[in-house]
């Protein structure tokens, strides 16, 4: 509601090149240094699977692969994000368009009602699998209890992440 | 071939899970500006002073927009607009003095009504330029003292009296026992997961909006009439929504102003909500504070169902909580009286949000229902079968169909109610205390117009198409299913469009009545494609017909009509829920274990979709016995709670496995196919049910949700 100070303001503003790996296609491009790594992939690379629901780390809409690991892309700058690789929903199933098999047992066990959560949703399952899926679904809920889902759509999410690790071990 | 009325996948599925459905936000046309809001942050204020010259110096800055030169979009307030809107509902059912005013606008004059008040709204480049300019514009906001005015005693309002009393011929004989206590709950947020955005585009004299919306149609004639166009010049395309849950029932605002920008400035824009914006400007459920008086004889059968309910509304807003509703029509009584007072408050207009007025209204009777068993002696659900309301009372009506009692028995059955006694306090499991609870719940089933058109072409997919929306429903797949039912098509031979006010018109998605209103007229109108074919009584496919007439071509559209005014019928959806909860009473952690939610709604068009609906509304109803709490500063009015930190929705961890059942019997006086919408019945009741095993459990009573540590711990 007041003017805040603005000293060093046209530095950090100034653009700023950003080189990294966008689901396994080199990306170059010049960058507000403020820009966070969600609006990067949404605003300049027109990725708009990822979601935006808080800004704030608090929803889970936005999570993405960073260097393999589970990320919230909201609260990444992007330029830090120099040489890393970065995958998002578009970069998850075969080349050829197919579905992974955790996209699938989504469908099958009906894990999604609007679906803005479910791209979150699906990357931070598909890491969750890649950490090492507990068996017990206490664990499980806990381990994707960073992603809400306002519909209620959980129980079909956690049936769908426990039948693909199961038939994965 | 029968596809209706089997578990077909969701057929936007594939479009959800690869991250290709796109919503509002997601469609970005060329050179498209950001608008984001700058907001109030005390009520009842002034606008003093506003300076915004340091952001428009700001390079990437377009405009910065506020009551002093708004006027310059042609941007006014008029009654029409309010009529339309979110902040008109209700206002006739008040009917005082304030609500003759024009209704809040923002950008109209310096008078700020509430807290989150939009104040400015920047317009620029990039988003990161538009947050900078956000900060860099100075307010002076002047507090003005709040006068509170006298309470206002309300007209009818959703189809129920708002003060009523009336005598019933149920056989209750002298009183002996009474309850008569205060049930409080609070503010809730509706946080769906997308914030609401709308881009606007123009082409020459006309507009494409992509909204996050419930209802294109009642956003086009609101965005239509705050830019004085005819409604034909306005596009609103919502194919994807991300949750609604109320919060785009009704039309704000910033749906308008998009468009208003775009116009002005001559380029596309796309106003944005932050998180913090949907919880100021998309409305809220108010909070409420209701006394339940019961009092019944020795039988349990009731002599007197009191419910009066005090509620808030905004300072020049309609839409208040019509807590007394199901009281109205749900048990039979001697003496049944329900009553509503609203004060008027400087906070943002509430609105419905998923079953208004039955989720707290139930929360308070479910729960007094459950006392007054318990001081009776008398089993919950056996106080509510001596109770049951053969016919609706209140309206003097038969149901259309009603096999609540059923529902009570397979609930019962289902989560092992035998085992719970008439001692609460008696159960513990790996040092945990466990209870058993239920509640009913029930909904209306309105029915509006709607029509569904659809296109048989030579090649290519049947098209069927309404502007009705698919907010996460289903609506999408079940029409696909009717349609290819009917026609006897497989799935793969049939396409949906919908979403979009360019296409036949359809009610908004909200209120239980969509299933209801667009099955109808989906079949209305596969009657007059086989009509227009002359398909019946051959065994030439529609295609076949449709080369034999040597048409390129056929298309019709199929309406249906609102209920007959002679249909002396009510239209209900009924259920019960039965909850078991684990209490660890140290650390006062309640977790609900166990839901069996059994429904009686009529036929089931997709049981698997439908199933997907209750138990959203199951885990509304575990959000607000368990944690979901707004709060306003006491003396601004600020609300405090203004992100998914500050205000807790359920998570994975706090969602057991939810057994959902359908009774599934078609009411034959719905017409179609028998079926009655489901949208808001799993909400209703579901926080009494917690908060009754929590009493099985403990002994301890719950009357404010969400439930108190006082409650939980003892202590």
């Amino acid at each position: 509601m007041r003017a805040g100070p603005h000293s060093g303001a046209d530095a950090a503003r100034s653009p700023i090149r950003l080189d990294l790996t966008v689901n396994g296609v080199p990306v170059s491009q010049m960058i507000d240094p403020r820009r966070s790594l969600l609006d990067f992939l949404r605003e300049d690379l027109e990725l708009t699977g990822t979601k935006k629901g808080c800004d704030h780390g608090q929803c889970g809409a936005c999570t993405v692969h960073v260097n393999g690991e589970r990320r919230l892309s909201c609260l990444q700058f992007a330029a830090q994000l120099q040489g890393a690789s970065v995958t998002t929903i578009e970069g998850v199933g075969s080349a050829d368009g197919g579905l992974h098999p955790l996209q699938e047992a989504f469908i099958r066990h009906d894990a999604l009602q609007c679906g803005y959560c479910t791209p979150g949703q699906i990357m931070s399952a598909l890491a969750l699998m890649n950490e090492g899926c507990p068996e017990d679904p206490a664990a499980i809920k806990e381990a994707m209890s960073g992603n809400i889902c306002r519909c209620g759509a959980y129980n079909g999410i956690v049936a769908a992440i426990r039948e693909v690790a199961r038939d994965a071990g | 071939m029968t596809l209706t009325g089997s578990s077909v996948a969701r057929l936007d599925a594939v479009e959800k899970v690869t991250g290709r459905a796109r919503y509002a936000a997601d469609h970005q046309p060329r050179h498209c500006l950001v608008a984001l809001a700058l907001r109030a942050d005390r009520a009842p204020s002034r606008i003093a002073r506003i300076r915004t010259a340091a952001a428009r110096a700001l390079p990437g800055v377009i405009a910065v927009y506020s009551h002093e030169n708004a006027a310059g979009l042609g941007w006014v307030s008029s009654a029409e607009v309010d009529a339309l809107g979110a902040e008109g509902l209700g206002r006739s059912a008040l009917s005082d003095e304030a609500s003759a005013l024009p209704a809040y606008r923002p950008f109209t004059s310096d008078e700020v009504q509430f807290a989150g008040q939009w104040i400015a709204v920047v317009v620029a480049e990039t988003i990161e330029i538009a947050r900078e300019a956000l900060l860099l514009i100075e307010t002076d906001l002047e507090e003005r003292p709040f006068v509170p005015g006298d309470p206002i005693l309300p007209g009818p309002f959703f189809a129920g009296d708002m003060q009523h009393g009336f005598e019933t011929a149920h056989p209750a004989g002298a009183a002996s026992a009474v309850v008569d206590q205060i049930y409080e709950t609070p503010m809730q947020l509706h946080q769906p997961m997308e914030p609401s955005a709308t881009t606007a585009l123009w082409a020459g004299d006309s507009v494409t909006l992509w909204d996050s919306t419930q209802g294109t149609r009642a956003t086009r004639a609101y965005v239509a009439a705050s830019l004085g166009l005819p409604q034909e010049k306005v596009r609103i395309v919502s194919a994807y929504v991300g949750g609604g849950f109320g919060a785009k029932n009704q039309i704000w605002p910033h749906q308008a102003l998009a468009a208003h920008l775009a116009r002005h400035l001559e380029r596309p824009v796309r106003v944005q909500f932050t998180r913090q914006d949907m919880t100021l400007a998309s409305g809220h459920r108010s909070e409420t504070r209701q006394r339940i008086r019961l009092e019944a004889d020795a039988e349990g059968r009731l002599c007197l169902l009191r419910h009066d309910s005090e509620v808030p509304t905004s300072l020049r807003g309609g839409f208040f909580e019509p807590c007394g509703l199901s009281s109205l029509m749900l048990y039979a009584a001697k003496r049944i009286s329900v009553s509503h007072r609203v004060r008027r408050l400087p906070i943002p207009t509430p609105t419905p949000f998923r079953a208004p007025g039955e989720t707290p209204g139930s929360f308070a009777l479910e729960t007094a229902l459950d006392e007054l068993a318990h001081d009776l002696g008398i089993d919950p659900v056996e106080l509510r079968l001596r109770n049951y309301a053969a016919s609706d009372l209140y309206h003097n009506r038969p149901w259309s169909s009603n096999h609540l009692r059923d529902c009570y028995a397979v609930g019962a059955e289902a989560i092992g109610w035998s085992a719970r006694g008439p001692v609460p306090g008696q159960r513990l499991r790996n040092g945990r205390r466990v209870g058993l609870g239920m509640a009913t719940t029930a909904y209306p089933a309105p029915v509006l117009p709607a029509t569904v058109r659809l296109r048989l072409r030579r090649e290519g997919r049947l098209q069927i198409e309404t502007s009705a929306t698919d907010i996460g429903t289903g609506m999408r797949t079940i029409l696909a299913q009717k349609v290819a039912t009917e026609l006897g098509l497989d799935l793969n031979e049939v396409e949906v469009r919908l979403g979009d006010s360019a296409l036949p018109d359809a009610p908004t998605a909200g209120r239980s009545k969509s299933t209801a209103s667009v099955m109808p007229a989906a079949a209305a109108a596969c009657r007059l494609l086989r009509e227009k074919l002359g398909a019946d009584g051959t065994n030439l496919s529609l295609r076949e017909r449709l080369a034999a007439l040597g048409h390129a071509e056929a298309e019709v559209e199929g309406t249906s009509l609102p209920r007959g005014a002679d249909v002396n019928l009510s239209f209900y959806s009924f259920g019960a829920h039965f909850v078991e909860v684990e209490l660890d009473e140290q650390i006062g952690r309640l977790r609900v274990s166990r839901v069996v939610s059994v429904l009686d709604c009529g036929r089931i068009l997709n049981p698997v979709l439908a199933a997907s609906q209750i138990r959203g509304g199951v885990i509304f109803g575990i959000g607000m016995a368990l944690m979901e709490e707004a709060v306003r500063h006491p003396r601004t009015h600020r609300l405090l709670t203004d992100d998914l930190a500050g205000y807790a929705v359920p998570v994975h961890a706090d969602v057991p496995e939810i057994e959902v059942r359908f009774l599934g019997r078609p009411d034959a006086a719905m017409g179609d196919e028998g079926a009655r919408g489901l949208g808001e019945i799993g909400l209703p009741g579901l926080s009494a049910a917690i908060g009754n095993a929590l009493f099985d459990a403990t002994g301890r009573r719950a009357r404010t949700t969400p439930f108190r540590s006082e409650i939980l711990t003892g202590r």
